[in-house]
């Protein structure tokens, strides 16, 4: 009987060591792909490292072009001479 | 109206009005990094990788993404008039370098057929067909137009090579002679008298016979809400030849036609709009 129970509190010990073995590998885990993540984005050529403003079309513009068909300006006649501008074929 | 400052881009000349210092130095940069990146004749630009990369699919920028879809967008607005897809047709006219640099004897290759309903748009995924070239100067430098205009927080005016874009009201000279007052939104002209080469072979490419077209119109100038509009209704109007100016009429843009011998026509809608004594054609 005791020796029953000397081996059932040995299974016990051998599992809370399991136990803690599996917590502290999935902390370091974590920990190493953290570091990695962090380490990738601050050394990696392919990612930005300060904020940028990508020169794009503005969404705002582009959903008016995409949403719309094409429209008229408005012209009028001529107010002054002679004019600032002019249009040429490109 | 404010100082005209002017620099050259896009192989043109870029005016613009009402900038401030820091505005200018803007609108010039976003001008370079639009010519950088749509260049067709810089290998490395990011045109020139797609284009390399035919057949295969590629990451390409949001800015690329967003000029690819409005391209799409000005080919479905004019049925395929204004396609991305000229780029091969380009080369196999003899537009294959710089137009400074563009010499006499080309080759003369039959142009492949346009295959815009194969490109491939998803995010920034985007798959061109094998064998196709896309060239999107047709819409990039009016857009890029259109865009430096909002820059200009205090309103102003800016040309490129023609292409117009005002927030405040501008006079324009129009070929040919003569002159309009923009008052809101953009004007264009497009034409095959220019950019000429060789046997009068020019850049404006007719999508269905892929080669440079034969329109019985040298210049049109048509007005648009936006200068992409303005840009995207004159190559279309061109391309159309006599049916040009009812075209634009049924979406109610003025448009303004120079043909031989300096003729000029112009739609009941510019008509109405400038009541010139010029007769209008339907």
């Amino acid at each position: 009987m005791a020796e029953r129970s000397l081996g059932a509190g040995r299974v016990a010990e051998a599992r809370g060591r399991a136990r803690a073995g599996k917590t502290a590998m999935v902390a370091l885990a974590a920990v190493v792909f953290g570091a990695g993540l962090l380490l990738t984005r601050s050394t990696a050529s392919g990612h930005v490292k300060q904020g940028i403003r990508p020169l794009v079309a503005p969404r705002r513009f582009v959903r008016t072009v995409e949403r719309n068909a094409l429209a008229a300006g408005q012209i009028a006649p001529p107010q002054q001479a002679p004019p600032q501008a002019s249009t040429s074929q490109s | 109206m404010s100082e005209i400052q002017r620099f050259p881009a896009m192989g043109c000349e870029v005016l613009v009005a009402g900038a401030d210092e820091d505005e200018l130095a803007a609108v010039r940069e976003l001008f370079r990094e639009r010519e950088r990146r749509f260049s067709r004749f810089s290998e490395r630009s990011e045109l020139q990788r797609v284009n390399r990369r035919a057949g295969r699919p590629v990451v390409v920028s949001e800015d690329f993404a967003a000029m690819v879809r409005l391209s799409l967008w000005a080919a479905e607005q004019t049925q395929g008039l204004v396609d991305p897809t000229i780029g091969a047709a380009l080369i196999a006219a003899g537009y294959d370098r710089d137009f400074r640099l563009l010499a006499q004897g080309m080759p003369s290759s039959p142009a492949a057929a346009p295959r815009r309903s194969d490109i491939s748009l998803c995010g920034r995924l985007l798959t061109v067909p094998p064998g196709t070239a896309l060239d999107l100067n047709g819409v990039v430098k009016s857009a890029t137009v259109d865009e430096a205009l909002a820059l200009l927080r205090g309103g102003g005016w800016v040309s490129a090579g023609g292409d117009m874009a005002t927030s405040g009201g501008v006079g324009v000279a129009l070929p040919g002679g003569g002159h309009v007052h923009l008052a809101a939104g953009g004007i264009a002209t497009s034409g095959r008298t220019r950019r000429t080469w060789s046997d009068g072979r020019h850049h404006l490419i007719d999508p269905a016979t892929g080669r440079p077209s034969r329109s019985a119109w040298e210049q049109v100038t048509a007005c648009g809400a936006t200068c992409v509009d303005a840009d995207v209704a004159a190559k279309a109007a061109l391309l159309l030849g006599e049916s040009g100016p009812a075209w634009l009429d049924e979406r109610g843009i003025p448009g303004r036609f120079v043909a031989g011998e300096g003729r000029i026509a112009v739609n009941l809608a510019w008509a109405a709009a400038v009541q010139e004594p010029e007769a209008a054609c339907t």
